[in-house]
């Protein structure tokens, strides 16, 4: 024996075994489009060699899984009888994923059972170089997103797949593979995982004689004045005809899968999707989720937008919250004599509603005691006609805990007055409501029935001088918070027809706020 | 020693002359200076410097806390600057600027006798020139403010180049008559 092993083929020989040992122990079997074994490829219709489709077209594709070895791979039983179509995966332009119904296979395995104390299930054999295909004559009809939605599309599937290793056959039941086995060089060397195909791209172009437009969906809160953009809220565009008679708390209970287009608003408000996604002319709802709301619009098949070429873009507002009854503006600087005709109480504020709910600040120092006053929140503000009041909580020479109740007249002289008390509710200092001896105060209420976009000049009328005004503003594409334009009202940075139609509800308007 | 008590008794009244006509027997005061600079047609800069020219040996306590300016309702002021501590409401014709950190430094804001405090830069729309302003001084005798009035006045930096200039060419004249000698 010790004669054989000094034997120097016997050694190499040796070496050999031992080093296929290892790399088979690290280099098992992998399953998949560049290992050998079995191979699932997706192949494109033949006569789009490109990939390229017209929309509306049938998108044929043809699914090949292959024993590549010579070897016989014993598999569980029933792969053969899958219908690959089912686990294909399918990502829009848009991101989204679209998946069939894998969980009803037709193919599904039954579930192991025993035999002898071993684990078994019905098991086959698939001879070296056997091959199994599925033609999809439309895929369309498995994914109908892209029926309407041109843009590039990524196909690719993963079949469930499990090698066995040991397999034993029965007279009654057939091949039957061994799930798992009490000889411990035996146990775990069945392989289950995936079967991963290729990845195929697919285009869907839009047909010469068809009509599209990129749509545009901005979300704003109107309880705000003007309206404020809200960033972040989700907005899904469905097809209508597939959402008809159903209420949008529904429709959007049936998750973003059932959508054409799902995504967020930007800090402008603005849910915006890929420049390469167009849909058709057909009805489409949008539909959009804040504070428990749901609120919806309509891009219908009549309006101006959908262009041949896919050019045209339409844009929709979906609105949020209630328009207030009335915004109340207080503010100005002014100072008045409390006591005397020495010293001043000098006082400035700027408080409004528009915000939907009181804010802003006031600031009130008196030179006798050097009482400084600063406003930290407004709680109330109310007013009628040219008289306000508010209310609210401040500092008194930086000491937190004090009220305040102020009273402004913005008439000739302006008034104002002001008490002032402590944490213990007393008065700490009173100023009633006395004339303005220098400085302007402000009171200006407006109704939202009142309120007229589109009195640019501020004469309390929509007019001809207005429209002059529009007509010069109308075109700009370059206007921003640093240089706006008069009349750019959706604040998308351009004058244009959605702009018009904003001007034109208020024109003849002769009873506006100045 | 009668030549020594004669010079004793003549700085006594100078200083008597001197001292006690500053002004705590009338009152503090206060000097408001300014430059101005016109940055454009309807942008004038006025740096302001606030001195509160009271004698600080005989009026300590009465701290500048507040100047008022008053000035045309049709001149807008489009924005200001103002030291730490300090202040302002602003509007149609006037502008109010006060110390909101009672005290003198290191504690407050106020100005003290003898001391000036720089930073109240106020853009204009037009130029305003000399203002009239209100000064108050707290009473550190525990009375009411003292109220003074004034008006502001350019830094005198024309003047001051004039002297220099003179002095110079002076010394220069002076310099080439030695040199021709």
């Amino acid at each position: 024996m010790k004669r054989l092993f000094r034997d120097y083929g016997t050694r190499r020989l040796l070496v050999i075994i031992c080093i296929a040992c290892t790399a088979f122990m690290f280099y098992g079997p992998v399953w998949g489009i560049d290992s050998p074994g079995l191979s699932l490829r997706i192949y494109g219709d033949e006569n789009y060699p490109d990939l390229k489709f017209p929309l509306g077209q049938p998108v044929k594709v043809i699914m090949v899984i292959k024993n590549d070895t010579d070897f016989d791979i014993n598999a569980e039983r029933g792969f053969s009888k899958l219908e690959p179509h089912r686990h294909l995966v399918l990502f829009a332009p848009d991101g989204t994923q679209h998946v069939l119904g894998a969980n009803v296979m037709s193919g599904d395995a039954p579930p192991p059972f025993f035999l002898g104390n071993r684990a078994t299930v019905p098991a086959e054999k698939l001879p070296g170089g056997w091959v199994k295909s599925e033609t999809i004559v439309d895929l369309t009809e498995l994914f109908p997103v892209m029926k309407d939605t041109v843009g590039l599309y990524t196909l690719e599937t993963h079949m469930p797949f499990m090698r066995l290793v040991f397999t034993i056959n029965n007279e009654q039941l057939g091949l039957l593979g061994i799930l798992d086995s009490e000889d411990p060089n035996v146990a775990g060397q069945n392989w289950e995982g995936t079967l991963d195909s290729n990845k195929l791209q697919i285009e869907i172009e839009l047909a010469d004689t068809q009509q599209g437009a990129h749509l545009k969906v901005q979300v704003l809160d109107q309880s705000y004045q003007p309206s404020h953009a809200i960033n972040q809220v989700p907005v899904r565009v469905y097809d209508s005809t597939a959402i008809a008679g159903l209420t949008p708390s529904e429709v959007w209970a049936n998750g973003p899968g059932f959508a054409v287009l799902t995504g967020l608003t930007n800090e402008q408000g603005w849910a915006v999707w890929d420049k390469d996604l167009c849909r058709l002319e057909r009805g489409y709802t949008a539909i959009a989720y804040y504070q428990q709301e749901y609120r919806s619009v309509l891009f219908s098949p009549g309006e101006d937008g959908w262009s041949p070429d896919c050019a045209g873009v339409i844009e929709k507002t979906i609105h949020f919250g209630q328009i207030p009854d009335k915004i109340i503006y207080v503010s100005g600087s002014a100072y008045n004599f409390p006591e005397d005709t020495v010293y001043k109480a000098s006082f400035a504020m700027d408080v409004s509603t528009e915000n939907g709910s009181p804010s802003g600040w006031l600031k009130y120092h008196y030179t006798r005691t050097r009482m400084n006053f600063v406003s930290t929140a407004i709680s109330e503000v109310t007013g009628t006609g040219t008289q306000a009041g508010f209310k609210g909580t401040g500092t008194v020479n930086g000491l937190a805990g004090y009220t305040f109740e102020a009273d402004v007249i913005d008439d000739n002289p302006d008034k104002f007055g002001i008490t002032i008390k402590d944490s213990a509710g007393s008065t700490y200092y009173s100023n009633a409501l006395r004339q303005i001896e220098a400085g302007e105060l402000k009171v200006i209420i407006q109704t939202a029935a009142e309120a007229c976009e589109g009195d640019f000049d501020g004469d309390g009328d929509v007019d001809g001088k207005d429209t002059a005004v529009f007509v010069s503003n109308y075109g700009k594409t370059n206007c921003t918070e640093q240089s706006p334009c008069q009349g750019n009202y959706d604040g998308d940075d351009d004058v244009d027809n959605d702009d018009f139609s904003v001007f034109i509800k208020d024109f003849g308007k002769v009873d506006c706020p100045q | 020693m009668k030549r020594f008590i004669a010079l004793s008794f003549g700085i006594v009244c100078l200083l008597i002359l001197v001292g006690f006509s500053d002004a705590c027997l009338v009152g503090p005061e206060a000097e408001i200076t300014y430059l101005e600079t016109k940055l454009g047609e309807e942008s004038w800069q006025y740096d302001y410097v606030f001195t509160n020219t009271s004698k600080p040996g005989c009026c300590a306590g009465f701290n500048l806390y507040e100047v008022d300016f008053s000035f045309d309702e049709a001149v807008i002021l489009k924005s200001y600057n103002l030291p730490a501590g300090w202040d302002m409401v602003a509007g149609a014709g006037f502008a109010n600027t006060f110390s909101i950190m009672i005290g003198i430094p290191p504690i407050g804001a106020d100005i003290s006798p003898g001391t000036s405090l720089s930073g109240f830069d106020f853009l204009f729309s037009a130029q305003v020139g000399n203002l009239p302003f209100q000064a108050f001084f707290t009473d550190p005798y525990g009375g009411d403010p003292i109220l003074f009035e004034g008006t502001s006045v350019p830094v005198p930096l024309p003047s001051t180049i004039l002297l220099l200039a003179s002095g110079a060419i002076g010394l220069g004249l002076i310099g080439r008559k030695k040199i021709n000698k």
